[in-house]
């Protein structure tokens, strides 16, 4: 059964300022209530398997 | 010169590059770490489809979903295909009404591939999208539509999980003719 992450391992992986949104030419860090909601939004997924040979 | 061109007209470079089948609207390169990627002026009533290809993307973490949104419309999605990958069978993959159109997968060292036919989507009316995604050796292979009755200008490519480094997404006309 794959392991899932939670909010504890995501938030080591993707600190709060290092993910950021773009549009178009402009990239600016996730707000931290944005960060939040997309920290949260990825609790329970499974972590990925080992890839196929590429 | 307007296309469609006349008998007699004296054609500049220009117009030849205009009448060529694909017509390049737009080539957006993506940034560091970034969840999304909002492209603006990328339809218009210029041309009615268009193609999207997104190449060179590495991602933080392999096997998240890519989605596809016009932007601003986070619902009322539909699709269905097939997700493939060298580690196991094929599956069913579809979405009934669902926030984004998923299409493909992530991967790291550059893996990262979309190529995403739009129709429609400045038109006003439903926008049908049919696509290819892969990354490695899983691939998704999606037809769908988003009902709407919005024209759009703008769209987002997005991560379900993890960032996107790199890479460009080119965004092309289909010349109305």
């Amino acid at each position: 059964m794959a392991e899932i992450y939670t909010r504890d391992e995501l938030v080591a992986l993707y600190p709060d300022g290092t993910v950021n949104v773009q549009v178009d030419d402009d990239v600016r860090p996730m707000t931290t209530d944005e960060w939040s909601e997309w920290i949260d939004g990825q609790v329970g997924q499974e972590k990925p398997a080992d890839d196929p040979p590429a | 010169m307007a296309f469609p061109y006349s008998s007699g007209n004296v054609l500049t470079a220009a117009d030849l590059n205009q009448s060529s089948g694909l017509v390049l609207v737009k080539t957006q390169t993506v940034g560091s770490a970034v969840s999304s990627v909002t492209v603006t002026g990328a339809f218009s009533s210029t041309f009615d489809n268009y193609r999207i290809v997104m190449a060179g993307v590495d991602c933080s973490a392999t096997n998240n979903n890519v989605y596809f949104q016009l932007s601003g419309l986070t619902t009322q999605y539909y699709f269905s295909g097939i997700y493939v990958s060298g580690a196991g069978a094929p599956a069913n993959h579809y979405g009934n009404n669902v926030p984004s159109f998923i299409c493909g997968r992530t991967g790291t060292v550059a893996a990262t591939t979309l190529v995403l036919d739009v129709m429609s989507p400045n038109l006003g009316q439903r926008t049908a999208m049919q696509s290819v995604g892969s990354a490695n050796l899983q691939s998704f292979i999606v037809n769908g539509f988003a009902q709407t009755g919005t024209a759009f200008t703008a769209f987002v490519i997005g991560l379900s999980g993890g960032t996107m480094t790199g890479g460009k997404i080119r965004v092309y006309g289909y010349n109305n003719g």
